[in-house]
């Protein structure tokens, strides 16, 4: 029997139509889905935390490292994930190379549901979902939290102010943190792009 | 009330969970009835500084050792539990 | 004058005479001006009646013209829209904006319910306590209706709110609330030193005070210092200003919760604007502007339309160029009330003289009062008012004793003015009496809390703008922001001195404290008299602060008239507690989003689609929303589906969305000795490649939760939780974990929404799992028995986990794909499985299947039940320490006589069982002391035909074959039960394990 292929499917599979909504007028945000090629949880094992972090460049805190295309957030105390927006080969299999008694590494491929938020209205709009502080001096270049929006748990970082704001969720909660981010975002007219 | 996390910072307590008081140890496994009965069920209800249990949930994880008066809400200092109780860092 | 706005000036005011506006009162037209409210504009025209109050149903007018105003209380708006007890004072007039009055039938000018003025001495203090008592069967039938129907003041909408709010989180350094001078002052002292400022003021222009009164800074109108300051710092990047806000509460650690009222002053928010929205403020260092309100004096008559705050008849004739009235008296305690008649002489009024409470007034202002020809009585008093819609004379008794009767038809009062000092009391600090003052100061203040201008009694404009900026310059600089201090503007000190005057004795005729409340100086010393002595007391008694105004006018007249009642002094008296919010805030603000389908965030699994397009019925677990069952096309109930799939699952094959199950990775050195610690079996001796049942108990003994456990690689397991306790199980691990066995090398990671699951079920469910992972897996039972796991590849190359396992009794198999893959799979199952008999099915069926195999689930794992109750005591291990162990074996858990998990049938095979019903001996009376257990969960069995149940049972296992009562008259039930094994399907096992 010829073999079916099973095709991938996002968590917000037709909710997000290219145009422009909310407000009339210039959007104040771009909004969009990234569909990473990879995501990894990276626990560092006992002891390890500081080791692992400065051998691989992690942040030892809450913010976000990019490594080429491969984006590391920090998600708690000896904790990461790896957004992998489409690395190369040979970066893939240093990161898996890295030995069990580092750091286990488990594939989220599929687990999270990650928006990106950008645009000169993009603070304001999250301010409404997001109880931290989102000032530039408070939430700059490499920043990067885990908290709630809107009673949902997420993590948020901000690669740089070009990169825009990109929030992760499970999976399974989806539907509805796209549901509050464009709501959140309408007052300011948004776009998603094609 | 905010919470200083001292992994991400102060935020608003919704982000915890509570357990409750964070004085008591785990008895052994062949101590007494009255031992683990107390340690399960009885608490002290401070009124002024007392230690409790906080996790950041919504936030980090982290289970938190959080000093606090019950009276004024005033935090007096968050440490995260593991380090506390000799775990690794 | 305007002919069609009688009462208005020709000149002056801050109102936009180019842009007039159209409203209605009472289905009334009238005209005011863009800037107006709606009680200036109503005044403007005359019309001074605008309400009934609460109990005795008396004409009221506007007392003052602010957030404080008790009687001006109108039902605004029409239809969904509509919105009862709004402040006329505080209403931004629109073009159409359409108002009711409230309170009276058939109308405002004549009320039938004043009648209930004739029974005032029933209606006294107290009055709810001490009537309607008897015959106590009176009450529902007779008393209620009719007080339901005469109480409160304004009708709700009955339609759902159309309109959009949200909420949205500010932070800053410093929070300055009130944009008066000080309010101003501060903001611009702070932000000139770089600080991250947030400046917050109920109204809608800047300058507090400074609009209602002619005060000059700088040598020219006060106001234009105001929009001159509040233009700089709209200019300036780190400054947020927040209009038509109002700051209504201070909680812990820096907190603050504000309302921004974004459309009240249209009649329709813009597309995609909200109504209200409510900021969470968290600052640094605050600062309370927030000014004073004038308080009133009591005497017979206070309430009449016509009657009204000095200050507020200054804010009229200022801000709005409205006459209250035309022949005015004022009554004072104060100096500032002086100003009034000044400002009316200016206006073109007559005042027929100043009444001075104070025996000795200030010299300079009886020397200009005077100059001007003003009649002063200097130690007299208003003793009463006449007029019925309104006022038309006073009577004062001077101080020899006569009495003096003046016609007029405005009386401005100032009995002093309160600090608004509730922001700085919301945490319980209360505020303190100042003698010289004679006003209640700030008491101990929150930490970062700084009070400046006359929230700090502060009463004259040249300390205001001193206080406040050396208040915004202090904050900044805690905040690591040095500043230089404010070059400050010109201003003068006025004369402030007031008088502790609260109350005329001897009024003649009702003398109200509590406006809003109807509650007179007579009720608080009533009160007092009855033994209700302390403030708590004596307000819940008579109701005095308790209105939608929270005694703003009131409540330091109505303690001070009780401090003389009980003999005491103000300060052993003390104020009531303050809470917020300081003024009514829309449950629709507190709510913003989440509301009806938005009330809390769903979860979905990667399935979902896939199952509405196929019929499914959708149950909230949680946040979760679970496929119940898969209706067909002419299925006429749940039932029909049901039985259906639960017949189709034992007969040939079936598959389920199991993906809401918490799943969690345990990885690590020490993996296995944790779940030791956490399990009540020995999972360090499961090989890899295998599965256990896992049994987690809480540290009391109790079952706390159970799932799987598979072993994946020699230090990390695969383990799976309820639906409803994944979070628990995670937070329970972490905390075992950080704070029992910190030690410890081992980590977790939610993976429930990395795997799609399925369970695929029945005895053709082998050949299914076949189809998809391909021939390359050996399923025979020698290779994979009942609790295997395995990775393998569905459908050549997307990675799956393999778990054989059944809930349901049958040859069952789980199946998880990640994710992205989840939707695609089902299809496919689908599709591949039709030839088999394939049929999906829900949570109804699987739960049938589960009962029928006496699988103990959510109704039994109820956080009362034991692991022997649910005849689980063979999983819990002697050899080793877990939690929950210890206090699983006290007595009381280990006591044969406990009820366990048996079976029942009903012996009228016809008759339904219902869970909840409790179990008695056949001819025991229903008492608690017989009670003998419970039904924990119930269903229809297809395969046997009749009704089945669980339960929990008294020596059930000895019992078996007996017959017992299952008593339920809660649903009126109670019939006969057979008591039978748990286990009502295949009790050897022999399909799930072939």
């Amino acid at each position: 029997m010829a073999e079916t292929r099973l095709a991938p499917r996002s968590a917000l599979a037709g909710l997000l139509v290219p145009g422009r909504y909310g407000r009339a007028g210039e959007p104040g945000i771009a909004l969009a889905e990234l569909r990473p090629a990879g995501v990894t949880a990276i626990v560092a094992r006992a002891g390890q935390d500081a080791a692992l972090a400065s051998a691989l460049g992690l942040p030892a805190g809450p913010g976000c490292v990019r490594a080429g295309a491969i984006t590391f957030v920090w998600s708690g105390p000896g904790q990461w994930v790896a957004f992998d927006a489409g690395a190369t080969a040979e970066a893939r299999s240093g990161l898996a190379a890295l030995p069990d008694a580092f750091a286990t590494m488990t594939d989220l491929g599929g687990a999270r549901v990650v928006l990106r938020v950008a645009g000169p209205a993009a603070r304001r709009a999250l301010a409404k979902l997001l109880p931290i502080d989102l000032h530039p001096s408070a939430f700059g270049p490499r920043a990067g939290a885990a908290t709630l929006a809107a009673h949902i748990p997420v993590l948020v970082w901000l690669p740089d102010e070009a990169a825009g704001f990109h929030i992760a969720c499970y999976r399974s909660f989806g539907a509805a943190l796209w549901h509050a981010v464009s709501g959140a975002a309408a007052e300011f007219g948004y776009e998603v792009a094609p | 009330m905010r919470i200083p996390c001292p992994y991400c910072g102060e935020r608003g307590n919704e982000e915890f969970l509570y357990l409750g008081s964070a004085v008591l140890e785990r008895p052994a496994p062949d101590a007494s009835a009255e031992a683990w009965v107390d340690y399960v069920h009885m608490r002290d209800n401070p009124r002024g500084p007392g230690a409790e249990f906080m996790q950041h949930v919504q936030g980090c994880r982290a289970w938190l050792i959080v000093r606090r008066d019950t009276l004024t809400h005033a935090i007096l200092s968050v440490a995260p539990a593991r380090a506390a109780r000799g775990g690794g860092a | 004058m305007n002919g069609a706005q009688p009462m208005r000036l020709a000149a002056g005011g801050a109102i936009d005479r180019a842009r007039p506006l159209g409203f209605t009162f009472d289905g009334r037209a009238y005209a005011g001006f863009a800037g107006d409210t709606l009680a200036s504009a109503l005044l403007a025209n005359g019309v001074r009646l605008m309400g009934r109050s609460f109990k005795y149903h008396r004409p009221r007018g506007p007392w003052g013209a602010g957030a404080e105003e008790p009687n001006a209380l109108v039902e605004l708006r029409t239809g969904a829209r509509r919105e009862p007890n709004t402040r006329a004072t505080v209403i931004e007039l629109f073009d159409g904006l359409v108002a009711q009055s409230q309170n009276r039938w058939p109308s405002l000018r004549f009320d039938v319910m004043g009648v209930n003025g004739l029974f005032a001495p029933i209606f006294t203090a107290g009055f709810y306590y001490k009537t309607f008592m008897w015959p106590a069967s009176f009450w529902e039938k007779l008393y209620e209706p009719i007080i339901r129907r005469a109480a409160g003041l304004g009708r709700a909408a009955r339609e759902p709110d159309p309109d959009e709010y949200d909420r949205s989180h500010l932070f800053c350094d410093v929070l300055v609330i009130g944009a008066g001078p000080a309010g101003l002052a501060a903001a611009l002292a702070a932000a000139r030193s770089g600080a991250r400022v947030v400046l917050a003021d109920e109204d809608v222009r800047p300058g507090g005070r400074l609009l209602a009164e002619a005060h000059e800074i700088d040598s020219a109108p006060g106001v234009l210092w105001a929009e001159r300051v509040a233009g700089e710092l709209a200019g300036m990047a780190n400054v947020t200003l927040l209009a038509r806000t109002t700051v209504f509460g201070l909680f812990d650690h820096g907190a603050f919760a504000a309302l921004e009222r974004v459309a009240d002053h249209l009649p329709e928010p813009a597309p995609h604007q909200v109504r209200q929205r409510l900021w969470r403020i968290q600052a640094r260092r605050a600062v309370l502007a927030a000014g004073a309100i004038e308080r009133p004096i009591a005497f017979g008559g206070n309430d009449r339309p016509g009657v009204m705050a000095a200050s507020a008849v200054r804010a009229y004739l200022h801000r709005w160029a409205v006459l209250p009235g035309r022949r005015g008296v004022v009554f004072t305690a104060s100096d500032d009330g002086w100003r009034t008649a000044d400002a009316l002489l200016a206006a073109g009024a007559s005042v027929e003289a100043v009444v001075d409470a104070r025996p000795d007034p200030p010299a300079a202002l009886m020397r200009a009062a005077g100059a001007r020809g003003l009649r002063v009585h200097a130690g007299a008093q208003v003793v009463g008012t006449h007029g019925h819609l309104g006022l038309q004379a006073v009577d004062v008794r001077l101080p020899s004793g006569s009495s003096l009767g003046i016609d007029c038809d405005l009386l401005a009062v100032s009995g002093g003015w309160n600090p608004t000092v509730h922001l700085a009391s919301h945490q319980g600090a209360k505020p303190v009496w100042d003698a010289a003052l004679a006003a209640f100061v700030p008491g101990r203040l929150p930490e970062g809390l700084a009070v400046a201008g006359a929230a700090a009694g502060r009463f004259t404009l040249a300390a205001c703008l001193a206080d406040g900026a050396e208040a915004g310059r202090a904050a900044a600089s805690a905040c690591g922001h040095a500043a230089a201090p404010l070059v400050l503007p010109r201003a003068a000190d006025e004369p402030a001195a007031q008088a502790a005057f609260f109350h005329v004795p001897g009024p003649r005729g009702k003398a109200f404290v509590d406006f809003q409340n109807d509650v007179t100086v007579k009720d608080v010393k009533q009160a007092a008299r009855e033994g209700y002595r302390s403030v708590e007391h004596a307000k819940r008694y008579t109701t005095l602060g308790m209105a939608t105004d929270q005694g703003k006018t009131a409540n330091v007249v109505g303690l001070a008239i009780l401090a003389e009642a009980t003999g005491r002094s103000i300060e052993a008296t003390g104020t009531t507690i303050f809470r917020p919010p300081y003024t009514p805030v829309a449950m629709g603000a507190i709510v913003g989003h989440h509301r009806g389908r938005d009330f809390r965030p769903a979860r979905h699994t990667p399935m979902h689609d896939w199952a509405a397009e196929n019929g499914a019925s959708f149950v909230e677990v949680g946040p979760w929303y679970r496929a119940q069952w898969y209706a067909r096309p002419g299925e006429k109930g749940w039932r029909d589906s049901v039985d259906r799939e639960a017949e189709a699952v034992r007969r040939a094959v079936g598959v389920c969305d199991v993906s809401t199950l918490g799943k969690i990775e345990v990885v690590g050195r020490d993996a296995a000795a944790f779940l030791d610690f956490v399990y009540t079996s020995m999972i360090s001796t499961l090989p890899v490649g295998r599965v256990r049942y896992g049994l987690m108990l809480r540290e009391d003994g109790l079952v706390f939760d159970d799932g799987t456990c598979a072993r994946m690689g020699p230090e990390r397991f695969f383990i799976t939780t309820t639906t409803a306790n994944a979070g628990r199980v995670m937070q329970h691990l972490e905390f075992c974990h950080q704070v029992l066995k910190p030690a410890m090398d081992v980590s977790f990671l939610s993976v429930t929404d990395r795997w799609a699951q399925v369970s695929i079920a029945g005895p053709r469910s082998r050949d299914l799992v076949a189809m998809l992972v391909g021939p390359g897996v050996d399923l025979s039972t020698a290779a994979f028995p009942h609790m295997s796991a395995a990775e393998v590849e569905v459908c050549g190359q997307v990675p799956a986990r393999l778990f054989r396992l059944s809930f349901s009794g049958e040859m069952a198999y789980e199946l998880g794909v990640p994710a992205d893959f989840g939707d695609a799979l089902m299809r496919h199952i689908m599709q591949v499985g039709a030839p088999l008999g394939l049929v999906p099915y829900g949570t109804e069926a699987l739960s049938v299947l589960r009962v029928e195999k006496g699988h103990p689930a959510g109704g039994e794992l109820n956080g009362h039940t034991t692991a022997r109750d649910l005849g689980l005591g063979g999983m819990m291990s002697r050899k080793k320490d877990y939690v929950g162990r210890r206090l699983a074996e006290r007595p009381a858990f280990t006591d044969p006589a406990r009820p366990i998990l048996v079976g029942f049938k009903p012996v009228d095979r016809g008759q339904e069982l219902k869970s909840g019903a409790h179990f008695l001996d056949p001819g025991a009376e229903a008492r608690i002391e017989n009670d003998q257990g419970y039904m924990t969960s119930v269903a229809f069995s297809p395969a046997l035909g009749h009704s089945i149940g669980l339960g929990l049972l008294a020596r059930g296992r000895e019992r078996i074959g007996q017959q017992v009562r299952a008593y339920d008259p809660v649903r009126n039930r109670d019939i006969v039960v057979e008591v039978c094994h748990p286990v009502f399907i295949d009790p050897e096992g022999d399909r799930t394990r072939g």
